[in-house]
């Protein structure tokens, strides 16, 4: 046989043969890590979603100590704001009575001795 | 194990939940399916499995918005398709006009075809070079010829599961991979004669 009358026979070989290397495709397995990864991937798409500043807040460390710390200023407010006065506190409230009666000259006593005439 | 005697329902109920002992479950279940469908179209083992984790996060993110129309295991391997072939567009490799009439690739790295089974080194190369030749005329085709002809070839996947990943017919798929197979003879009947 010529080799022009060849030529198609071995082109059609050549094409069955280039189709059939996709049959020859192995099955193939995923790696030891493929689930570990993908969680790690999944929790840091998690944070990433989160806003930066809760990040920051609720982050494992510091939250206990941020805590604390929002209990311990709640606390000296509270205790601050409802102690009992004491003497400084009434000799200065004193002091601002006096200012206040110099000021529009009056005297405690004044203002009754007026009444009382009235 | 988590999802033992749920169903299909309750599964995706329970991912919507975030219950990750019933996504490891579903992930276990289709890693090695997933992993296989993208092989067959980037034809390398470590894109295969970024891919396959791109479709499984992409499975995390969207389960609130699956709506039941198929099977929840079409849905993953319909992500794993479009994760592929979304690859395979971006790839930005340099192209120039080729035989087949469609920009062919340059890269003949051999990371990019796996590696035949044969052991003898000349049948190896011959049959890497057979993998680049048809990867290159596949790369040609219609998308959706491409797809249905990639997915007959893996034994992993029946015709009806293409037709429900493709969203058409059974007749459809056979019509598909039949124009497929056409189409590829011709673009390699006409390389392989200019070849000779």
């Amino acid at each position: 046989m010529k080799d022009d009358q060849r030529k198609p026979d071995h082109v059609e070989d050549e094409v069955a043969k280039t189709l059939a290397s996709l049959n020859d495709f192995d099955t193939i397995d995923t790696g030891p890590y493929f689930l570990t990864r993908l969680e790690a991937r999944i929790k840091e798409g998690e944070a990433e979603r989160e806003p930066w500043l809760a990040r920051v807040l609720l982050g494992s460390r510091l939250a206990p100590a941020l805590m604390t710390l929002v209990i311990v200023v709640n606390g000296l407010t509270a205790w601050t704001a409802l102690r009992p006065s004491d003497d400084t506190d009434e000799s200065s409230r004193q002091e601002n009575v006096e200012a206040i009666a110099d000021e529009y000259l009056l005297t405690p006593t004044d203002f009754a001795t007026n009444i009382q005439s009235e | 194990m988590a999802s033992e005697g749920m169903t299909e329902k309750q599964v995706v109920e329970e991912l919507r939940r975030g219950n990750r002992a019933v996504f490891r479950q579903l992930v276990e279940s289709h890693q090695t399916k997933v992993l296989n469908i993208c092989y067959r179209f980037v034809h390398s083992r470590e894109e295969a499995e970024d891919l396959a984790q791109e479709t499984f996060l992409e499975v995390h993110r969207s389960i609130s918005g699956f709506r039941g129309g198929s099977s929840l295991g079409t849905w993953i391997h319909r992500i794993a398709v479009s994760k592929s072939l979304d690859f395979v567009r971006k790839q930005g490799r340099k192209k120039r006009r080729g035989l087949f009439g469609k920009p062919v690739s340059l890269d003949e790295s051999t990371e990019q075809v796996p590696a035949p089974r044969s052991t003898v080194p000349d049948v190896q190369l011959e049959m890497r070079e057979r993998r680049r030749v048809l990867q290159t005329a596949l790369e040609s085709l219609p998308e959706r010829q491409r797809v249905a002809f990639v997915l007959s070839k893996y034994d992993g996947m029946s015709y009806q599961e293409i037709a429900q990943l493709l969203k058409t017919s059974l007749s459809s798929v056979e019509s598909l991979i039949h124009r497929a197979k056409n189409n590829l003879q011709k673009k390699l009947r006409r390389y392989y004669e200019q070849e000779m």
